[in-house]
């Protein structure tokens, strides 16, 4: 019985395992790279934040371990990292005293990372606090506490705004797995 | 639920949604990602231990440039955050003696003072490679923690191995430039104990202590650098893989055991060094933070083939036992169990231990064929192994290797070079890299459903690029793995070495 010859180094041979994972990297960049941005952009509220954030849940999501075989694995996995990192975000020159706003853009702007990457889930994802806490690696507490403390700044800042504690802390679903990401 | 909210963020999902088109973004995030990876990966890939995953979460927005240069040394950034990060300069300067038992609430830290040209660090001093440095004062810094390991989890593989995963978290109110790349990760079984000197390889050290007196500390330095960023608040991930290999060679050779019996707490510290402002110079600065904690998971009895085995060193010979390695990689770096087998052919050739299995050869190398083609300037070697035994034998026929040496006579670990490739062809001044171990090699392709029979043959052709012709002196032998019942585990794997006597 003859064996099979492969040729190439090591270092060849390498560079085929990586074309795999790239080519499913590649693949979920062009298939959902739009909508991973968008979606935390949203989270964070900054562009450059949330490139970075894409970029390094795009690492760990291929970069160790089995690297998922589809685009849309690794879509649902890159977007949990980024949940994530969303909420445990520290950012500059945050304004802890809420202003008026002219507007709920810039009542926004008045919560911190993690509340804003909680409100985001919480009312564009539509999850509920229990959800929430499964997505972003968070105890039901921290959730409840940061979606009251943002829910009680927008409100400050932006009376007009419609948000209530209450529906905040006992709406939304308790599926993850069915929430659209994207513009 | 508000509808002006909701519209509001649907306008900013729009605008992230239309950098895809409007920046470079394959530039600022694909291509870096990509980088990042292929790296993560290729160190997994040639069973590198160290740091094998570096995440960085929380980064803030003004630490992503849009050209992907967010890993420079020294980034200028002309962005909305100008809080420089702190660099070991700014640090060394509040320090006090830290004495070995003593506690605080300051942040510990080890200081290494080196001479003029020896920081590994500096480009033009690479040649004086990963050194540990034993004269290492312990310091306090400052009076609270500016770094907290956490979720550190210590796992016993089934074979053996340790595998320790961390976070380390910026708990100070600054950023700060690290170096994780450059970092150490210690394994200690009594962190508080004095011991001599430790050996530590590419990042990783196991052992009882880092202590060296009561007031110094051993660090390695060199090998690979990497500063980055890590604001207040943001963490980045860590792990590494201590395989059965090195547990076995260090002075905490039973440590798996007595994690798996319950026997010993894990105490994990990582050594992170911090970036200086500019060149490297006379002294390197490490935060150190610790975590102790039980291990979980448990060494699993090995199989019978692993049973019985005997040490071989360079130049013995036995008639009465087969020559063999014994590969204890870790299931997460063994292609076979790591990777897919629809997966691209891989190969690595690990550091395993000579071994002879008594009762006999197992197998003999019946024909080794040269065909050298003067225009590629390959040398094609075709082999033929021979059941040598009364019983059948469970192999993979798809494993194998052929080992060249080309200049036997060096000195164990004195090999001026090596290669390996894909299919197989291992080959250096001499594959031995200790007294008790070699170079195998191991790869995800499997073919284990058949038996070779009693005097049934498996033919196999290996080819070695850049040669006019056999090299004058050069040994051969094939490598061919054994298959068990319990294949399905990973941790370790049983070469067959069968010689070319004629």
């Amino acid at each position: 019985m003859t064996l099979r010859r492969f040729g190439g180094t090591i270092e060849a041979a390498k560079g085929t395992a990586v074309n795999r994972w790239a080519r499913t990297l590649d693949a979920t960049t062009r298939a959902h790279g739009a909508a991973l941005l968008a979606y935390a952009t949203v989270l964070t509220g900054d562009e450059r934040a949330a490139a970075a954030m894409v970029e390094d849940a795009l690492v760990a999501t291929f970069g160790s371990g089995r690297a998922p075989e589809t685009p849309d694995d690794a879509l649902a996995a890159v977007r949990r990292r980024v949940q994530r990192a969303a909420v445990r975000r520290t950012q500059a020159g945050w304004d802890a005293e809420p202003a008026d706003a002219s507007s709920t853009g810039e009542a926004l702007r008045t919560l911190t990372a993690r509340e804003r990457a909680l409100l985001v889930m919480r009312y564009r994802d539509g999850l509920a606090v229990p959800a929430i806490a499964a997505a972003a690696g968070l105890h039901e507490r921290a959730v409840r506490e940061g979606l009251e403390s943002a829910v009680e700044r927008i409100v400050a800042a932006r009376p007009e705004a419609g948000l209530s504690v209450e529906d905040a802390l006992a709406g939304g679903l308790l599926e993850t797995s069915d929430v659209e990401v994207g513009p | 639920m508000s509808n002006e909210l909701m519209e509001s963020l649907a306008r900013q999902a729009e605008s992230g949604g239309a950098l895809y088109d409007t920046r470079p973004v394959d530039d600022a995030v694909v291509a870096p990602a990509r980088r990042r990876v292929r790296r993560a990966r290729t160190m997994r890939a040639v069973g590198t231990v160290g740091v094998t995953a570096l995440v960085l979460a929380g980064v803030t927005a003004a630490a992503l440039q849009w050209d992907g240069g967010r890993h420079h040394v020294a980034p200028a950034l002309p962005t909305q955050d100008a809080t420089p990060a702190l660099r070991a300069d700014d640090l060394l300067h509040g320090m006090s003696t830290r004495v070995r038992g003593e506690t605080s609430t300051a942040q510990a830290a080890t200081v290494c003072y080196l001479a003029d040209g020896k920081n590994p660090w500096v480009e033009d001093n690479y040649k004086v490679s990963t050194t540990v440095f034993d004269n290492c004062p312990a310091m306090w810094i400052g009076t609270s923690h500016l770094i907290e390991l956490e979720s550190t989890t210590v796992v016993v593989g089934g074979g053996g191995s340790i595998r320790v995963e961390y976070l380390v978290t910026n708990t100070s109110s600054d950023p700060l430039m690290i170096d994780p790349v450059g970092s150490t990760v210690a394994l200690l079984t009594a962190p508080d104990a004095v011991v001599t000197l430790p050996s530590t390889a590419d990042g990783q050290y196991v052992g009882t202590s880092l202590w060296q007196s009561d007031t110094t500390r051993s660090a390695e330095m060199g090998g690979d650098s990497g500063p980055i960023r890590l604001e207040p608040g943001a963490h980045y991930e860590g792990a590494t893989t201590y395989t059965a290999q090195v547990l076995r060679g260090s002075d905490a050779n039973d440590i798996a055991q007595r994690f798996s019996a319950g026997e010993l707490d894990a105490t994990v510290t990582v050594q992170l060094r911090i970036a200086p402002d500019g060149t490297p110079g006379t002294r390197e600065l490490f935060l150190e933070a610790s975590e102790t904690l039980a291990a979980s998971g448990t060494v699993t009895p090995s199989s019978w083939v692993f049973d019985g085995l005997e040490p071989r060193t360079p130049g013995e010979t036995r008639d009465d036992a087969q020559a063999a390695l014994d590969c204890r990689v870790g299931g997460d770096q063994n292609p076979r169990t790591q990777e897919p087998l629809d997966a691209d052919t891989l190969g690595t050739s690990p550091t395993c231990d000579a071994v002879w299995i008594p009762g006999g050869k197992e197998l003999r190398l019946s024909s080794l064929d040269f065909a050298v083609n003067g225009t590629s300037r390959t040398l094609e070697v075709s082999w033929t192994l021979e059941n040598a035994t009364a019983a059948a034998l469970s192999l993979d026929r798809a494993s194998t290797a052929l080992l060249m040496e080309t200049d036997p006579s060096t000195p164990a670990g004195e090999s001026t070079w090596f290669q390996a490739d894909t299919a197989g062809g291992v080959s250096g001044d001499t594959l031995w890299q200790s007294h008790t171990t070699r170079h195998g090699f191991l790869t995800n392709l499997t073919a284990a459903d058949g038996q070779l029979m009693p005097g049934g043959t498996l033919e196999g052709t290996h080819t070695f690029e850049g040669y006019d012709a056999p090299p004058d002196g050069a040994t051969y032998s094939v490598l061919i793995r054994v298959a068990r019942d319990d294949d399905a585990n990973g941790d370790r794997e049983l070469l067959l070495e069968v010689p070319w006597e004629g």
